[in-house]
């Protein structure tokens, strides 16, 4: 794949553009990092959200619907995630590339011009946002938290995420709670988008056949009027644990969820970040690993038994679907597989298909526009931005010793059973 | 000898391959040049839904429910290891799944895709199935069993089902119950295996960064020449109204969830009736639409809201599902909304957007090796083809989506599944 070509267009707004061919489509995703904080989340969350939902020129969800559909079902996407310490406002346009189109029109033109009218000229006047819009926007927001409470794992894991990261910034939610939600006015959007646009960290990536300069040149001229003083960020990594927390939960589900999370004492952009993504791979990341081979296939403990890495916080979290009774004994079957891990029992046959699959998968990844997108932004705060050719060389590299090192350096920090309700059935 | 045609679309820019193999099976091979992922996918015609079949004419035989789904499970256990142990040396992300139509066996690659493909021809065609290990996969697929009656929007669906079909075994959980799969054994495990298993009944579709020769190197190698059969599929007689119009269950979930169905006259869909309700569907459910907007301020749905064609042999159902704070409202709006437009008709405007949406997602979709291959198994099991869909989508008329608007919904055909949250 062709390297990435990086500029700054602003204090504080890189645009980066990836030239690929074998797409039918192109994809423009911008990146607004801002710190994690209790008082911010809310209104910067629902900001992002109010962005995406209409502009002046596009006044309403229904308008701007309907002008992407026109563009052949042309995407305009919202999103919220955490980063790191980090609060991260995706917004992103993808569509077809223009020499599909059934009347000879540049889709991929008129939606880089569309990316810059939603973030720079929003639906907003007397400053304020659309107060109906907001309620709105607030209705589908309380709806996508009870959503994430319905799934009993991804309910799991940010509870396990909450526990353990209590006196850090990563323990918030992405997008606050319901009741500052609830107290957000559409003067508090309005500030909101001022201070995003002077203070935040854009980060720009092009994706597409067609040349990105047209879309660098809408969104440098944009940020020509806005006087930037970008905010620092920054992320902790907790490198001990005192003592590890223990709690469970009870809950009307008929399999329980076993949740563990582990300090690794490295974090991007440290080098040894590496092997700890490997480390974790070969634990719980394939269906070769550890945990699926034993906990799960050998054993029969658990219908699922994974572990990924948070690689900007240094947090390495299990996850496991288990039967009530087999908690305990699940428990201690992945805590058996670490200290194996920690002594050095690793097959070459379990490091080189680990090597393999983690390999295979940055390969695969990078087959959408999407996913080309994805790779480099989401490599911001390492050490270095690899292609996906020099990551799997990095990956290749990894020594079994590195790996032991690894898995050495993991302390127990939290563990948090969702359980099923003792009832008789 | 292997027939080899090309089919090419200079308007797509790309182009596949369909093999006519000697052994009976049918190739497709989609080249897609400067991607690193490649993709397979090895699939029978055959799903939950065949549970009572014969071959050649002989006697039907009834098979218990889930045994399609078990039978998938089972064949990654070989005579000499696990097919998952063998993947890992190769790297290959495989995966295998059960419809209610089709088990299709698949991985996805960076590397070594011969010796991947080799292991996936190798192992779908030799099975070994022995008391012991059909027995130890009992409790797996109990807990895979477990896990879905967890799943408010499976059990939304399949409650959906069952009160809209009195016998169509459309309405039996894939996976079938911890009751119906302990009267699994090794016998009938082979006898489905060997009826619906054949080369003839199945379909291998590739797509990546090839050419036909580097699969059929391989296949020319791995494949047992197969004898035709004849497989009879018996549905007992459907009758063409629902059983129930409504249906609710209680969760643990804070907002409640719902499938409203259309039960449609079965028939065979063809290619240009697909690409015109999806243009429909578009026009009754997507985000630019009318009605979702009336639901939207009416405070009816959220973003999860959507609609499906869902049919198969003996099935054919309009779907529409969602979160709402009150599914009955949301589903009288839905049939006043559709009985107004039956009167009306789509307006030209409003069709010109759905065209263009429908184009542009199905053009989309040739991005993905995934996609694309698994687009291809479909298509071959309902003589269709990947282009001609998007060609049909880019050439519907807007009298034709309007004549199956009134002629696929009939609004007093209709059930409403709804999961409520449990009252504590």
């Amino acid at each position: 794949m062709n390297s990435l070509i990086q500029k700054e267009l602003a204090p504080g707004v890189m645009f980066n553009s990836v030239s690929v061919s074998k797409f039918k489509t192109m994809r423009l995703l911008v990146n607004i990092l801002l710190p994690l904080s209790e008082e911010t989340n809310a209104r910067n969350a629902l900001l992002c959200y109010m962005l995406v939902r209409c502009c002046k020129k596009y006044p309403d969800f229904t308008t701007l619907s309907r002008k992407l559909s026109m563009l052949y079902g042309a995407e305009l996407n919202g999103s919220v995630s955490k980063m790191g310490d980090m609060q991260c406002l995706t917004i992103s346009v993808g569509g077809i590339d223009d020499s599909y189109t059934l009347g000879g029109e540049s889709v991929s033109e008129q939606l880089s011009e569309l990316l810059c009218e939603v973030i720079f000229n929003p639906k907003v006047s007397d400053g304020k946002f659309d107060s109906e819009d907001l309620a709105q926007e607030k209705r589908l927001t309380y709806d996508m938290i009870d959503s994430e409470f319905n799934d009993k794992r991804i309910y799991a894991s940010q509870q396990l995420i909450k526990l353990m990261c209590a006196d850090e910034q990563f323990g918030i939610s992405r997008y606050g709670t319901k009741e500052q939600i609830e107290a957000l006015t559409p003067a508090d959007i309005y500030e909101a988008w001022q201070y995003v646009l002077k203070n935040a960290y854009f980060d720009f990536t092009y994706v597409g056949d067609s040349s990105p300069e047209k879309a660098s040149g809408v969104i440098e001229n944009s940020f020509k009027e806005i006087k930037r003083t970008p905010v620092e960020l920054s992320t902790d990594v907790v490198y001990s644990v005192f003592e590890p927390k223990n709690v469970t939960e009870e809950m009307d589900v008929a399999q329980c969820k076993l949740e563990i999370g582990m300090r690794t004492a490295c974090a991007e952009p440290e080098e040894d970040a590496i092997a700890v993504r490997l480390m974790s791979a070969v634990l719980g990341g394939t269906a070769t690993s550890k945990f699926f081979t034993n906990v799960r296939e050998k054993k029969s403990l658990c219908y699922y038994c994974m572990s990924r890495f948070v690689r900007l916080k240094g947090i390495l979290i299990i996850e496991s679907g288990v039967e009530a009774d087999n908690i305990e004994a699940a428990k201690e079957a992945i805590f058996e597989e670490i200290e194996q891990m920690k002594r050095g029992n690793i097959s070459d046959f379990e490091l080189e298909s680990a090597k393999l699959a983690v390999i295979n998968s940055v390969y695969a990844s990078v087959d959408t526009t999407g996913g080309v997108v994805n790779w480099y932004s989401s490599q911001l705060m390492d050490a270095s931005v690899d292609t996906p050719e020099q990551a799997a060389e990095k990956f290749r590299a990894v020594t079994k010793e590195q790996i032991v090192a690894a898995a050495n350096k993991l302390s127990l920090d939290t563990i948090y059973v969702l359980k099923s309700k003792a009832v008789e059935k | 000898m292997n027939n080899i045609t090309e089919v090419v679309s200079a308007k797509f820019k790309d182009k596949y391959y369909k093999i006519d193999h000697e052994s009976g099976l049918t190739i497709y091979v989609y080249p897609k040049p400067g991607y690193n992922s490649k993709y397979a996918i090895f699939g029978t015609h055959y799903g939950s839904v065949n549970n009572a079949f014969s071959l050649d004419g002989g006697e039907v035989k009834r098979v218990p429910d889930g045994i399609a789904h078990y039978l998938e499970h089972k064949m990654f256990e070989c005579e000499d290891g696990d097919a998952f142990l063998k993947y890992a040396k190769t790297g290959a992300n495989a995966n295998a799944y059960t419809s209610f139509d089709k088990t299709c066996y698949l991985f996805n690659c960076t590397d070594k895709f011969d010796e991947s493909l080799e292991i996936l021809l190798d192992f779908v065609q030799r099975p070994y199935f022995t008391d012991e290990t059909v027995a130890k996969e009992q409790g797996i697929i109990g807990q895979e069993i477990r896990m879905y009656d967890d799943s408010p929007e499976w059990c939304v669906m399949f409650n959906l089902l069952k009160n809209m079909f009195r016998s169509h075994p459309v309405q039996i959980d894939i996976a079938g119950t911890v009751e119906s799969i302990a009267e699994i054994t090794p016998e009938l495990l082979y006898s489905c295996y060997n009826t619906f298993y054949n080369l003839n009944n199945m379909v291998l579709c590739v797509a990546g960064d090839l050419t036909p020769e580097d699969v059929l190197k391989t296949a020319d190698k791995m494949l047992k020449p197969s004898e035709n059969h004849t497989i009879e599929n018996y549905f007992d007689g459907e009758p063409y109204e629902v059983c129930s119009h409504y249906v609710e269950q209680e969760f643990p979930v804070s907002m409640p969830l719902f499938n409203f169905g259309f039960k449609v006259k079965t028939h065979p869909v063809t290619r240009k009736e697909a690409a015109e309700v999806d243009i429909l569907l578009g026009v009754l459910s997507a985000s630019y639409s009318d009605l979702y907007k009336l639901l939207d301020d009416a405070k009816l749905i959220n973003q999860s809201f959507d609609s499906e064609y869902f049919n198969g042999p003996g099935y054919n159902v309009v779907l529409f599902s969602g979160e709402s704070r009150s599914p009955k409202e949301a589903a009288e709006k839905i049939t006043d909304y559709i009985r107004e437009l039956q009167k009306t008709g789509i307006s030209r405007e409003m069709f010109e957007i759905a065209r263009r949406d429908a184009y542009g997602d199905a053009l989309s979709s040739l991005n993905s090796v995934d996609n694309i291959a698994n687009a291809m198994v479909d298509c071959h099991f309902n003589n269709a083809d990947i282009f001609g869909t998007i060609e049909d989508i880019a050439n519907a008329t807007l009298e034709d989506v309007n004549e199956r608007l009134c002629s696929l919904l009939d609004l007093d055909n209709t059930t409403l599944s709804v999961v409520l949250p449990a009252k504590e």
